[in-house]
């Protein structure tokens, strides 16, 4: 700087030249890089968001109470849910015996601790396979498109247009009264794939347009390489979201299917079960009903929540304020 | 010019602008100053981030998100409307401010008519486009009503047609009347001096029977035509997909300049365009402004451009006016330390060939907790292997030879049994790539020039004719060949943000290509990882980080030691610093300058930017759509532009015009 430079406090009305005192205004590096700073991944940075949420948390705390519950229910009650006397039968709560007895005489609590392995293993198992079912379809028909795409994607659309309980109602017929939470499950996920399909194969079509796999096929990777490599990664997160969010009508609908006596025989334990047996007596004794009832919508609450909290975190952009 | 006598139309008065963001309150703007006087084009500078657009944007009332004024004035008309209420500010906004926002694309409702939308602009800001009152009044009077300012009476369609045909009838020819006459934009008077021009002996007459004032439509029209839109009646009727991008940006000025307001803010109003349509439509806005003595807020990245549209320059670095003045004034004698660093760098001010000159100040903040790159040892394949091939004296030996290429597209939506139509994306396209010299392909969006790099790279197949590269015809290759062929030859593309995956860690983007084909042990990988990132001037604690936490700029540079990773022979940069500021786009095309000299590569530079062009390239061949119209030697093109479109891509550099003025 010549010496004779002066430099104006502000610059004035009449616009001549005016320059910012280069001391106060101190240049940096051009394109400075960060270097200091924890690493941020997408994955990384998407736990920060999660953690930071107190729903998380509360969803978080309410599944692990379940997990433990249907894994050691025995820890949670000493009581058999399959004892009962029908001497006992509306009886109300008595010490060891919380919630009273149902017109079976068989112990209320009992029963619905008893009953949340079903619908834990069912929800769980179901978001899986349909995650696996509809991530598999929908990103080949995404990746490869044309005559592949077409024919998954029609396929898609009919699975998508049957009704899923009812086509759940008729197809449990086969199973009758051999009926396992498996098979119930495997009924769910053969109708409830189409929307993570859908979810995957738009994330497919999204990152296969991308420069960095045009960058890829560039340096010689396989398509197969570049599937794995780069456009089911990307895809994961709204194939996670989706599966998570679903979790909980899955479970809604293995307790519909038992209500309405298809799901699964009346010797497996389930909240559908309790709440159709409850029934009869509802006008009487409501409490038999809100018990497993409401052990349901706790249940299906906390996975909502959780698929919410993994929403926001894993799409910033769908994140409510 | 001498501004000083009136009292300025914008006076911001040290303004302050925060955002509040969940690492804390960001400062955007930190007491700006600046003022704007009636009529006057001012253009505020600076690349992105400095906070210019804030700036404007806090004028208009239009701040997104959690922005807010925390203090200072700003001072419009002789009102502070930094603090005024929302309903003020809906009065001003349209009425007194304009705006011509940055994009064409995303501005315009897809789902109205063009028409329609310019018409809002007019009703929004309670325009009477019809004039009805007036009009009335004209028309029952039927003769004098004065033409004063607030009160002008446009030619309608339906006068016009009367006019025209009551002017034929006295066997005057009306084939350019027709086009002079527009409804909704010439006015009586105006219609008077056509009509006496063309040889109407009661001109005054005839005008003051028919050009009684147009309806709303008319009023659109008028306004469309005014932008710059060909055959605005028609245009008006049509919706934003049927429009080029500089359509758009032409009915976005028409409405932000429907109220006839005091002041137009434009958001870098050309960014988005092709360079020629870029100077059209700054030309046409320039001459409407003056017109209409409307004042101009300009704001661009772009030196060049604003010194040339702008007589008044506010430079600003990190939300503070670092600089401000005359423009000639700050283009010939820069004081900050800042706008001299811009006036270097801007690629339309300087003329020569840059030369590679090593890299020493770029990456200023190397980080010292790591290792130091440079002592990665070089038992891997090493770079320096292959030392520069040029520079031994007599013509290097072609490395690509593009022959006759011709590339057609199937046009989608064909119906069975007609032959599906094609377009020629390539048509009959032929130059050479010598090897260790820069061969620069210049066009306009449309040209083909994409699709040239893409079949160099056998990302497409050619329709006709066969790239040779190295002696062998790209298109044959199979299999290993291919592989190998992928070794020689790497790109680097345009969009830094969507060039590396987001999943990658950086170190894994730039392994990947060693990785693929099978290099080195894991330990030499990493060596090599380092390398790179050294060559690219990047530290090597870069290679933990994620592309989202690096600048364009860095992920460029990523970008390109991953086309380094295999030492190619030749890297195809297709318009590989179009997107980033100006200083870091300098540094950029150092750094491929230093790596060309050091690594003796090839480069096949795709742009529209000649002025880039000119810093880079040997060899330049310009091509228009699809065509390949001239090709010679980099200072002849510039010197002795063979064809006119090269004349007009040279032209529309932006500042072309300054570098006469300030050697002169």
């Amino acid at each position: 700087m010549p010496s004779d430079t002066t430099f104006a406090d502000k610059p004035s009305l009449d616009q001549s030249h005016f320059c910012a005192d280069p001391e106060k205004t101190k240049l940096g590096a051009i394109d400075e890089l960060r270097t200091e700073g924890p690493i941020s991944s997408f994955w990384s940075d998407a736990w920060r968001a999660l953690r930071r949420r107190p729903l998380f948390w509360i969803s978080v705390f309410l599944i692990a109470a379940l997990t433990m519950i249907a894994l050691f229910p025995g820890i949670f009650t000493s009581e058999s849910p399959t004892h009962c006397e029908l001497g006992r039968s509306m009886d109300p709560s008595t010490s060891g015996h919380p919630l009273g007895f149902n017109r079976q005489g068989c112990d209320i609590w009992a029963r619905v601790i008893y009953g949340a392995r079903t619908s834990m293993t069912v929800g769980i198992l179901s978001a899986l396979f349909t995650a696996l079912i509809g991530a598999t379809v929908g990103q080949l028909a995404g990746y490869f498109g044309g005559w592949l795409d077409g024919i998954l994607g029609r396929i898609v659309d009919i699975f998508y247009a049957v009704p899923i309980v009812l086509a759940s109602v008729v197809v449990m017929q086969v199973f009758r009264d051999r009926a396992t939470a498996l098979s119930v499950v495997l009924v769910i996920s053969l109708f409830a794939w189409t929307p993570v399909a859908r979810v995957a194969r738009g994330a497919a079509i999204e990152a296969k347009a991308s420069d960095f796999v045009t960058a890829s096929k560039a340096l010689g990777l396989g398509k197969y390489a570049i599937l794995l490599r780069h456009i089911l990664p990307n895809s994961i997160a709204p194939i996670i979201v989706t599966a998570t969010t679903s979790l909980g009508t899955f479970i809604v609908l293995e307790a519909t299917l038992s209500f309405l006596g298809v799901g699964l025989p009346p010797s497996v334990l389930s909240w559908g079960h309790e709440i159709a047996n409850a029934q009869v007596t509802v006008k009487t004794h409501i409490s038999v009903l809100l018990y497993p009832a409401g052990a349901l919508a706790l249940t299906v609450l906390a996975f909502i929540l959780l698929g919410d909290a993994v929403r926001d975190a894993l799409d910033p952009k769908s994140a409510t304020r | 010019m001498s501004p000083a006598k009136k009292d300025p139309l914008l006076e911001v008065r040290d303004l302050w602008v925060t955002f509040e963001t969940s690492a804390g309150p960001l400062e955007a703007v930190r007491g700006a100053n600046l003022c704007v006087y009636p009529g006057q084009t001012v253009a505020i500078v600076g690349e992105s981030g400095s906070g210019k657009s804030t700036l404007a944007h806090s004028v208009i009332g239009l701040l997104p998100g959690t922005g807010k004024v925390t203090s200072g004035e700003i001072i419009f008309e002789g009102e502070d409307i930094a603090h005024a209420s929302r309903k003020k500010m809906v009065e001003v906004r349209g009425a007194r401010i304009g705006m011509v926002p940055q994009d064409p694309m995303s501005n315009l409702d897809p789902v109205w008519r063009i028409g329609r939308q310019v018409r809002e602009a007019l009703e929004a800001n309670g325009i009477d486009p019809s004039r009805s009152t007036y009009q009335h009044l004209a028309e029952e009077l039927a003769v004098h009503v004065a033409d004063t300012e607030d009160g002008r009476l446009y030619l309608s369609t339906k006068g016009r047609a009367a006019l025209l045909a009551e002017v034929a009838s006295q066997g005057i020819d009306i084939e350019k009347l027709e086009e002079k006459l527009i409804p909704g934009f010439t006015t009586r008077m105006e219609a008077t001096a056509f009509l006496r021009q063309a040889g109407v002996t009661d001109a005054e007459n005839l005008a003051e029977t028919h050009v009684t004032g147009g309806n709303a439509k008319d009023r659109v029209t008028g306004l469309l035509a005014e932008a710059g839109l060909p055959d605005a009646a028609r245009r008006a009727r049509q919706f934003p997909h049927e429009f080029s991008g500089g359509m758009r940006q032409r009915t976005l000025i028409a409405m932000g300049l429907a109220a006839r307001p005091a002041l137009l803010i434009a958001d870098e109003p050309t960014s988005a365009l092709d360079v020629t349509v870029q100077r059209q439509i700054l030309d046409h806005l320039g001459n409407l402004t003056k017109g209409l003595d409307t004042a101009t807020l300009l704001i661009t990245h772009d030196l060049g451009l604003a010194a040339e549209r702008a007589e008044h320059l506010v430079v600003m670095y990190r939300g503070e006016v670092v600089e401000s003045g005359p423009s000639l004034t700050i283009l010939k004698g820069p004081r900050h330390p800042y706008t001299q660093r811009l006036v270097a760098a801007a690629p339309s001010l300087s003329s020569r060939r840059m030369r590679a000159n090593r890299i020493t100040t770029v990456v200023e903040n190397t980080h010292d907790g790591e290792q130091a790159p440079s002592s990665a040892s070089s038992a891997v394949v090493g770079v320096s292997e292959r030392k520069a091939g040029g520079g031994t004296g007599g013509r290097p030996k072609d490395l690509l030879v593009i022959d006759h290429l011709t590339k057609e597209f199937t046009i989608r939506g064909r119906t069975p049994g007609r032959k599906a139509a094609t377009f020629k994306a390539v048509d009959d396209v032929s130059f050479t790539v010598p090897h260790g010299t820069t061969v620069a392909l210049v066009g306009e969006s449309g040209s083909g020039k994409s699709t040239v790099a893409n079949i160099v790279l056998r990302l497409l197949e050619p329709t006709a004719g066969r790239v040779m590269f190295d002696g062998g015809d790209v298109a044959h290759l199979r299999g290993k060949d291919l592989f190998n062929f992928r070794h020689r030859v790497q790109p680097v593309f345009q969009d830094p943000y969507g060039s590396l995956d987001p999943m990658y860690s950086i170190y894994r983007t730039i392994e990947e290509p060693l990785r693929t084909h099978k290099i080195g042990t894991k330990k030499e990988r990493e060596a090599k990882v380092r390398e790179l990132l050294d060559h690219v001037a990047l530290p090597a604690s870069t290679m933990r980080r994620f592309p989202n936490e690096l600048s364009g700029g860095q992920r460029q540079r990523v970008a390109v030691a991953r086309a380094l990773a295999l030492d190619p022979e030749v890297v195809v940069c297709d318009e590989a610093v179009s997107a980033l500021d100006v200083l870091v786009q300098a540094q950029i095309l150092e750094l491929l300058a230093t790596l060309q000299a050091d690594l003796g590569l090839t480069y096949l530079f795709i742009t529209h930017d000649l002025a880039v062009v000119r810093k880079v390239s040997d060899w330049v061949c310009v091509m228009q759509t699809g065509k390949l119209v001239e090709q010679a030697a980099t200072e002849e093109v510039f010197a002795n532009p063979k064809t006119e479109y090269t004349q007009a891509l040279l032209d529309a550099i932006p500042g072309g015009s300054l570098e006469l003025a300030l050697s002169g």
